[in-house]
């Protein structure tokens, strides 16, 4: 029974440390954006170039976070199931054929939460923990991506 | 090179299967390598796909058909492809050769990049299966071509293997073979590194048999010349015989003759012929005869002797020939005839002189004693009348005292023949023995006789020359006479009367001009008792 105890205590330890590491992404828009949700496969064509429009046919403007530095990692190891390396092969792909371009890239989670205040098409990611009452209130989140 | 020699044979032969052998294999070599091909084509096409695949699933998300393009592009570049297709959602693409229908095409799924199974498409691969048969022919040529040279290089070993240590030692043994005469002491060489391969048994064997050879010829040459020698006497015996030897077959085909009987037709005059009838008995005076006897004797398993006249005489001599005719049956139940012919003219010409000699007196060869008393035994028993004349010489003894013998035989022998001259046919003159002769004249009456003896006196009485002698001499004669049946019906009572005459007058007869016959008296013969 002792045992038993230990062993359960061990797997709560490990889960609650992966979700220590699993920071949950959040997916924002612009706070007037008519989008309310989207599905995952809808963000992957947004963000890999196939339909860049929001469901209204809106123009959407997909953008990257590149700090903090997992961030971009995480987002389309979530999102897409590949490595960055991987990602930027496909854009290497496409951009050869001019056809689709790959989302605009932004320094930090602020200037994508700045970007997307101020403009209605655009869509971005950020750790959902980075997100304060005062940095989003122009914008809002439309999905979370966990593990 | 000999068309049926062994390197011309072994040489095809092995060219042959190796053609053979090549063709098979090349054939299925061929159809290995074109699955084989088909195979790697199939896994080459699938790796290059592989390579393909996610510019085709990017191309077909995002619909971008100059991706699309490249990939096709991209595929058709491989020799292993023909042609291919991409259709997706949102664009269809196909090279310009590309069919409809293909024979062997590949489908592969186009999938979105992130999401394997979301289907976005199609891209249909269309192998080059020119390409692989024609890769598959290269190589299974290529196979045969070195099969054929392997062949040829075998080929070329084999025949120069086979002609040192076979087709040559081979004709060597051959040659040496032939220019050996079996029978000789001669034996034939190993060849060289043959001791103990099958080509020295071989020669091993040959000599053996060379051996063999050798003993039976010589003992066969052994044979032979005894047997020369026993056909030499055989033929001298055949050949030099004197009686006629004729073979033949029953039907009278003659096979063998030897020079006795073409000499016996020669004296016959005779033409030389293959057949003178069965038994030759065509040359025979009684055909018939001799056949019968022939055969019958031939019916009692004996062989046929007989003596038989031939038809044709030499000098109007009658000629006999014992004819011996025997059956040979030879091992292959071939019957023959073997006729062995002897003259017997000559004996039986002695025999007739024999006879002769029992009936006649060899000196004057007139009827001798024994055969004038068979006649009179017969006269007697015909109950013939006949005068019995006992006749005696006078002055014969001086004759053969002072001239001899042989004047002597001369005398008897002039006297016989005055006797037989002058006695007639059916009547018997002849000599009694010594200087005494007997007349039997047959039914003669007593006047006749009394002219004969007269007749008979004068000629013997005068002078006559000796030949041996070139002298004259003079014999006398006295006669005595006895009638049948006046005097005497008995023979030996004749005689005695007729003798009893005779010396009754014998002394008056040597007289000159005395009588010299008288006539038995028959009272005085029956007061005399005979014997």
């Amino acid at each position: 029974m002792k045992k038993l105890i230990i062993l359960f205590t061990l797997l709560n330890i490990c889960s609650f440390a992966s979700y220590a590491i699993a920071k949950p992404i959040s997916v924002i828009v612009n706070a007037e954006n008519s989008t309310e949700s989207l599905t995952k496969k809808q963000l992957i064509d947004l963000y890999m170039g196939r339909f860049v429009a929001f469901p209204d046919n809106q123009t959407a403007q997909p953008l990257d976070t590149l700090t903090p530095e997992d961030l971009r990692a995480l987002f389309y190891k979530r999102l897409v199931n590949m490595q960055l390396s991987r990602v930027n092969a496909y854009w290497s792909r496409v951009r050869f054929t001019g056809r689709a371009s790959p989302p605009e890239q932004h320094q930090n989670e602020q200037t994508v939460l700045d970007f997307i205040t101020n403009n209605p098409n655009a869509i971005g990611y950020v750790f959902s923990e980075s997100l304060t009452q005062e940095n989003k209130r122009g914008v809002k989140v439309i999905m979370e991506l966990y593990e | 090179m000999n068309k049926s020699g062994l390197l011309l044979r072994l040489a095809i032969s092995i060219s042959f299967a190796a053609v053979f052998v090549g063709f098979i294999s090349s054939q299925v070599f061929f159809k290995l390598a074109y699955q084989h091909n088909q195979d790697k084509t199939q896994e080459n096409i699938e790796q290059l796909y592989d390579v393909v695949a996610p510019t085709a699933n990017i191309a077909a998300y995002l619909g971008d058909q100059e991706l699309a393009r490249e990939v096709i592009n991209g595929l058709k570049n491989s020799q292993s492809i023909i042609a291919a297709s991409f259709e997706s959602e949102l664009f269809s693409l196909h090279s310009d050769n590309f069919l409809a229908e293909h024979e062997k095409q590949t489908e592969f799924i186009v999938t979105s990049p992130f999401s394997s199974s979301e289907k976005l498409g199609k891209v249909i691969v269309q192998h080059n299966l020119a390409y692989i048969e024609k890769d598959s022919k290269d190589a299974a040529s290529f196979l045969s071509n070195s099969l054929l040279v392997q062949a040829f290089v075998v080929t070329i070993i084999a025949i120069f293997i086979a002609f040192y240590f076979i087709t040559k030692p081979i004709l060597i043994i051959a040659r040496s073979l032939h220019s050996l005469n079996p029978g000789t002491a001669r034996r034939l060489k190993k060849p060289t590194f043959h001791d103990k391969s099958e080509l020295g048994n071989l020669v091993e064997d040959i000599n053996l048999l060379l051996e063999k050879a050798e003993e039976q010829l010589s003992q066969e040459r052994m044979l032979r010349s005894e047997i020369e020698v026993l056909e030499k006497r055989f033929r001298l015996l055949f050949e030099n015989s004197v009686a006629p030897i004729i073979l033949m077959e029953p039907r009278g085909n003659i096979l063998l003759t030897n020079k006795a009987f073409k000499s016996l037709l020669e004296r016959i005059e005779q033409p030389i012929k293959k057949n003178y009838g069965p038994i030759l008995s065509e040359l025979f005076e009684t055909p018939e005869l001799l056949t019968r006897s022939v055969n019958s004797a031939f019916l009692n398993d004996e062989i046929a002797i007989g003596e038989h006249r031939l038809k044709f005489k030499e000098e109007d001599k009658t000629i006999w020939l014992q004819v011996v005719v025997s059956s040979i049956v030879t091992d292959d139940l071939k019957s023959y005839y073997q006729i062995t012919l002897n003259d017997v003219s000559k004996k039986r010409d002695e025999l007739d002189k024999l006879s002769r000699r029992a009936d006649y007196d060899a000196l004057t060869n007139m009827t001798n004693r024994h055969a004038a008393e068979k006649k009179i035994d017969q006269f007697i028993k015909e109950k013939t009348p006949f005068i019995f004349v006992l006749m005696d010489l006078n002055g014969f003894k001086q004759v053969n005292d002072i001239y001899g013998h042989d004047a002597g035989d001369e005398v008897l022998i002039f006297v016989a023949n005055q006797l037989k001259q002058l006695t007639p046919s059916e009547s018997i003159a002849c000599r009694w023995g010594g200087d005494e002769f007997v007349l039997v004249l047959k039914d003669m009456s007593k006047r006749d006789f009394e002219a004969l003896a007269e007749q008979l006196t004068t000629r013997i009485v005068k002078p006559y020359t000796l030949i041996t002698h070139q002298a004259n001499v003079r014999v006398g004669l006295c006669m005595g006479a006895a009638i049948y049946p006046y005097d005497s019906s008995h023979k030996p009572e004749l005689i005695h009367l007729a003798d009893k005459a005779m010396y009754a007058i014998k002394p008056e007869s040597k007289q000159k001009g005395g009588r010299t016959l008288a006539f038995a008296s028959p009272i005085e013969s029956k007061e005399h008792k005979y014997d």
